[in-house]
């Protein structure tokens, strides 16, 4: 792995992806906190979370603050608003310099509005055609988009 | 010039009148079927487009590719922020405008490349801090660059003033002068002579430097 146990993890949005990723993460050792619009998604960790919650809107500068932004190592976002994770995602870039950075793009067609910034998109479709094209041996029709 | 909005309902509509009116093209992105409608029936020299105006594809099918400007009305900041970039990155359209909600999201949101960011409480706060003490019920407006300032002040029981002639205020300073008052809603242009009345409600106009030191001589207060 490229970071330390116990180095602060920030995870946005608890839906199935973010709760998953923050559980794990959280099983390996890291400190993570969850923010959430909603306080019912955090329904999704399972009781034996470690890590903190917070509900509010990451967009939200003060909210990062109040997560340790300025300390943190890794930031996921996974709202389920492309547009959302994409801000999220710059500020924790441009403003908080983050060294590590997810962000779950739900289409492809914004991709481009990260680049130059060290932030690694996820692409549910990309990965699913990717995987479907590896198991059938097909042509991956999308490759180089 | 071609300007491009996106999202937006009262604020669309009062910005196509506008441009419109000085014959700039323009296309006006929404969502809403029956607002896209209204605004068509409205605007016959505007080209309505029906779609999100979030999707890059809508932004596509709009063919705004080279416009002068792109201004986003949405809802969400997230989203203005990335109809803006988008706008610049992948259409070519330099200059671009939004609202944001949240007043923190100015500075932002400039940081990451969008030029004009305009939101309701930063602008209100902005101002609230040129009119410099609220409570006093004092305004000011700088004019002529600032090098002029006019201030509308109300007189209180417990002020200097109250009850005295103009000519005999204490300490009003020489670049200054009390142009108007306004009692009973009535209004009249004070002379030396003119008793000054608590519930007087004065428009003073100095100079810059002068301004406080009147304010003081009417109100006591700084």
């Amino acid at each position: 792995m490229f970071f330390r146990n116990n180095d602060l993890v920030i995870v946005v949005g608890s839906g199935r992806f973010g709760s998953s990723v923050a559980n794990s993460l959280s099983l390996s050792g890291f400190d993570v906190t969850v923010i959430d619009k909603d306080e019912k998604s955090f329904l999704r960790l399972p009781p034996s979370f470690g890590g903190y919650e917070i509900i509010g809107d990451a967009t939200d500068v003060d909210i990062l603050l109040s997560a340790g932004i300025n300390k943190a190592h890794m930031l996921v976002a996974s709202t389920n608003s492309d547009n959302v994770n994409s801000l999220i995602a710059q500020i924790a870039s441009r403003i908080f310099s983050v060294k590590k950075i997810f962000a779950r793009f739900g289409e492809n067609d914004k991709l481009e509005l990260t680049d130059g910034f060290n932030v690694v998109p996820i692409c549910p479709f990309s990965l699913s055609l990717n995987e479907f094209c590896l198991q059938t041996g097909l042509k991956n029709a999308e490759a180089g988009k | 010039m071609r300007i491009a909005v996106a999202g937006g309902r009262t604020e669309a509509v009062f910005l196509a009148e506008m441009l419109l009116k000085k014959n700039y093209f323009i296309v006006l992105i929404n969502s809403d079927t029956r607002f896209c409608e209204s605004i068509a029936a409205k605007f016959e020299k505007a080209r309505i487009i029906m779609g999100d105006p979030r999707k890059l594809s809508v932004l596509k099918a709009a063919e705004i590719n080279g416009f002068d400007i792109i201004i986003s009305l949405c809802e969400e900041d997230a989203d203005n922020l990335a109809i803006c970039q988008m706008g610049k990155i992948m259409l070519g359209i330099e200059k671009n405008v939004c609202i944001v909600k949240n007043p923190k999201n100015v500075e932002i949101f400039k940081s990451l490349g969008v030029n004009h960011v305009i939101s309701s409480a930063y602008t209100l706060a902005n101002m609230l801090e040129q009119v410099s003490t609220v409570e006093n019920l004092v305004q000011t407006l700088p004019i002529e660059e600032g090098n002029i300032v006019l201030t509308e002040l109300t007189v209180d029981y417990g002020s200097p003033a109250a009850q005295r002639c103009v000519k005999d205020i204490e300490g009003f300073p020489k670049n200054s002068i009390i142009s108007c008052l306004i009692r009973n809603s009535g209004i009249t242009v004070p002379n030396g002579s003119t008793v000054i009345l608590p519930g007087d409600k004065l428009v003073i106009v100095s100079s810059r430097e002068a301004s406080e030191t009147a304010e003081f001589a009417l109100s006591g207060k700084k």
